[in-house]
């Protein structure tokens, strides 16, 4: 199998600095995981986590504008944030590595905070959330369903935030906090991925993020989302076509290997045209033209997924009784259809590896669940699952008692 | 005392030339490109058809024809070939432009054996069962009428069919009405009528050894007997209707519209095609755009608003493409023509245009990374008749480029006056 090598280093500040070698083309990728999501909010300031990462582009303590000195050297980024954590990612070509120091080492010194900034953001990520969700068919129905189905836990709220006025109200005092209470050094994890030396990587990262000082994080601990033992529901609404089936299931955190049986459920349900969901309720019954299932492993216990909408002329009933078929059918499944599954995901993993971004990324998503060499071991975690253990977390997850259910129907 | 103000000295940028790839022939007479590639194990196969849309009379007959295609084939159900490709952990993919229909194999490079005969049987042995037709036609239907929902759908379909004409291979698309029209014997008979061999070509890209590569594709796709190719000539080189100008707006109630604003150009073949995508770039087609630091990062009326200088084989067009808050549609219209004037007016500096070529030098780099692009790569070259060596004299010549040249070509090709202005969303008056 595959395997990417990878040497770990620390600074003294407490910034963790993971290196991945890879001379075929010249360029490098530097990927920096903050570990802060919208997980770390406040109940009433959501979405704060993204706001952010809008601003962290808007110019440091020395340099007015991130993106043009990274351009100018054929450089490229972008950042995405998780209910878990923060993620900023570059590449460019890799003799202009240093720039990426640079660059980077500023923004996690100090950023350049100012009133005018901060409004021009909330108005961009206010038509962001308009752009994604709420300017699209069905494009809330998660935002919706996540809040009933976790109730205490913070992943109650999205990412983009739980409404709007949240993001209109932040204020420049709260983004100054959030700046200091969880961008540090000792809250980070860099990744230098591709055409590099790592003794010259180790002497960038000291020169730059050496003097960086470690700063006291405002980590709270989080509240455990209780065991759900009934079924909730929820009925919603909108200027929509068709009705629509939204499902949520909890299941273990990404850190807890049953969360790898999880996953593997839900490529058995809805891998294209040979999954059950789509040899079951879109061929054979042809209850909805679309239905898929997805796992979302978080730090905390996440949630499967299983989204349809419901055809012309088929009633919901007629969908969740299609649906129950379905899961039942888990109970049927074959070695041979698990044996598919797992050569269609190890193949997968390679074909993941093809680019440095994707490597240094998963070095990164890794580390961030606790060890970057998941990277390496995770395709025998998945090889190691047996039929027995499927079935057994398809009886307990996939159960009505473990499920939110939002019905998204027409006016 | 670090100086964190002053950046690190900039290296100079080299532009890297593209690898070759070989042109063989099997037995046969079918092409055969091959370009070993990569670290990995892996391996793309494409069958690039001259199939596209610019050969269809009826919308949606190229990429309806190619999704039906794996329903169902001599040897294989539906269900059958996907858990096929999932022993071996392959995929196999269809996709229809303008010009060419493809299918391609991303598989281990071990497995091409008995991932190979799969891709041949799809293109060689599709049954098109009526049942699978149906219900495909049934459920696409679905799907449309909640895209048809989307302002982005509304405006990218009105100004499309605004700009070439409905009649028009660059102008049709492919809705609900047009879906449901199309007929089984219709997708039947385009397959006859374009999917024969002597009508394809295919591209091999990846970790391999070529001989081999080379002996299974004769394997496979060597015995099949040639039909002459069809004299018939791709309906998109008949001149689409001239364009109008002005404002058009789609009603949609929502918090946001979508904006589509642009005209007519000229295909990919002008001599000018290349250098106007630097004049695109700085205008409207990167992160770091005019566009978006005017109407983004100045103003906060959008998510995103970008720009598109796109040549077909046979015309081309211009597009400022963004979903804006509905209170926001004037004044994004408005930024839009002052800044295509002032590009045309004060031209570029050194230093920003500097910036321009670079960022499109490493974005070069960063598209020759894997077999997968490299396919993309071989296959336009090959179906566009445009070489390896060409590309990168075209890739040279967009380096060279000065502030002049570039200010010349704003002047003579941006016209932020008479363009043509669709809106999909709710107008405010």
């Amino acid at each position: 199998m595959l395997k990417i090598q990878y040497q770990t280093f620390h600074l003294d500040n407490g910034l963790k600095i993971i290196i991945h070698e890879d001379h075929s083309i010249p360029k490098a990728v530097v990927d920096i995981l903050y570990h802060v999501g919208s997980k770390d909010e406040q109940p009433h300031r959501t979405g704060f986590a993204h706001l952010f990462e809008h601003l962290m582009f808007e110019g440091s303590r020395h340099i007015p504008h991130y993106d043009t000195p990274l351009q100018r050297v054929g450089g490229e980024n972008n950042a995405f944030t998780t209910p878990d954590i923060t993620n900023y990612y570059l590449s460019l070509p890799s003799n202009q590595l240093e720039t990426a120091f640079w660059l980077e080492s500023d923004r996690m010194l100090e950023l350049a905070f100012s009133q005018e900034k901060l409004d021009i953001q909330k108005s961009v990520v206010i038509e962001e959330y308009k752009q994604r969700y709420l300017n699209q068919p069905y494009g809330d129905a998660h935002l919706k369903l996540r809040a009933l189905h976790f109730q205490t836990h913070p992943y109650h709220w999205p990412t983009i935030g739980k409404e709007i006025a949240h993001i209109e109200e932040a204020t420049l005092q709260e983004v100054k906090d959030f700046f200091y209470g969880f961008y540090a050094p000792n809250n980070a994890t860099m990744v230098v991925a591709g055409d590099v030396n790592p003794a010259q990587v180790m002497e960038l990262a000291e020169k730059w993020f050496g003097n960086i000082p470690s700063r006291k994080l405002n980590k709270h601990p989080l509240p455990k989302e209780p065991v759900q033992t009934e079924g909730r529901t929820m009925t919603l609404h909108a200027d929509v076509p068709y009705p629509a089936v939204y499902k949520m299931y909890h299941i273990p955190a990404y850190t807890d290997l049953e969360y790898y049986v999880a996953d593997i459920l839900t490529d058995l349900l809805s891998n294209g045209k040979s999954g059950l969901l789509y040899q079951h309720m879109v061929k054979e019954k042809q209850v909805a033209p679309q239905v898929s299932a997805f796992s979302w492993g978080l730090h905390d216990p996440g949630t499967i997924s299983v989204d349809g909408r419901i055809a012309g002329g088929k009633s919901i009933e007629e969908y969740e009784s299609a649906l129950e078929e379905t899961i039942n059918m888990l109970q049927d499944l074959t070695e041979a259809d698990l044996e598919r599954i797992k050569s269609k995901l190890e193949a997968s993993f390679i074909m993941q590896k093809t680019t440095i971004l994707n490597k240094a990324m998963g070095l990164a998503m890794c580390d961030s669940l606790g060890d970057p060499n998941l990277i390496n071991t995770t395709p025998d975690i998945y090889h190691n699952i047996s039929l027995e253990q499927v079935k057994s977390a398809a009886r307990r997850y996939l159960a009505p008692d473990n499920c939110s259910t939002l019905y998204y129907l027409p006016q | 005392m670090l100086n964190r103000t002053t950046p690190p000295v900039a290296q100079p940028l080299k532009s890297v030339s593209l690898p070759s790839y070989h042109q063989h022939t099997l037995s046969n007479g079918i092409p055969v490109y091959v370009m070993p590639f990569g670290t990995l194990d892996i391996v793309e196969i494409q069958a690039v058809f001259k199939a596209g849309q610019a050969y269809q009379a009826k919308a949606g007959l190229a990429g309806f024809t190619a999704r039906n295609m794996p329903e169902g084939t001599r040897s294989y159900s539906s269900l059958a070939l996907a858990q096929t490709l999932d022993s071996f952990g392959a995929w196999l993919n269809h996709d229809a432009d303008d010009e060419c229909v493809s299918f391609s194999l991303a598989t281990l490079t071990r497995h091409l054996p008995n991932t190979l005969p799969l891709l041949s049987e799809v293109i060689t042995a599709p049954l098109f069962p009526e049942s699978e037709f149906d219900k495909m036609k049934e459920r696409t239907l679905q799907q449309m009428h909640v895209n048809a929902q989307k302002t982005s759908f509304i405006a990218r379909r009105n100004f499309d069919e605004l700009l070439f004409g409905k009649a028009h291979p660059y102008g049709m698309n492919f809705g609900e009405e047009e879906l449901a029209q199309l007929t089984l014997p219709e997708i039947i008979q385009y397959h006859q009528d374009y999917f024969y061999p002597g009508n394809f070509a295919l591209i091999a890209t990846g970790r391999f050894d070529e001989n081999t590569v080379i002996a299974q594709l004769e394997e496979n796709f060597g015995k099949l007997t040639l039909q002459p190719a069809l004299s018939e000539t791709s309906r998109a080189a008949v001149p689409a209707p001239e364009a109008p100008s002005g404002l058009f707006v789609f009603e949609k109630k929502g918090m946001q519209a979508t904006l589509r604003l642009g005209y007519r150009t000229f295909p990919f073949s002008h001599p000018d095609h290349y250098p106007m995508q630097v004049v695109n770039t700085i205008l409207g087609g990167y992160f770091g755009s005019r566009l978006m630091k005017k109407i983004r990062e100045e103003k906060g009326y959008t998510y995103g608003i970008y720009s598109g200088w796109a040549g077909n084989k046979y015309d081309g067009y211009f597009v400022v493409q963004g979903d804006v808050g509905k209170e926001y549609i004037k004044p994004t219209i408005e930024e839009v023509k002052s800044e295509m004037s002032r590009l045309i007016q004060e031209g570029v500096s050194e230093d920003e245009l500097q910036l321009v070529r670079n960022y499109l030098l490493g974005k070069s780099i960063s598209q020759r990374e894997t077999p997968f692009q490299m396919g993309d790569l071989v296959k336009y070259s090959v179906s566009q008749g445009i070489s390896f060596a060409e590309l990168d004299r075209r890739f040279e010549v967009i380096q060279q480029i000065t502030p002049a040249e570039v200010q010349q070509l704003a002047a003579r090709y941006l016209r932020p006056d008479g363009m043509l202005e669709v809106v999909a969303g709710e107008m405010p008056a």
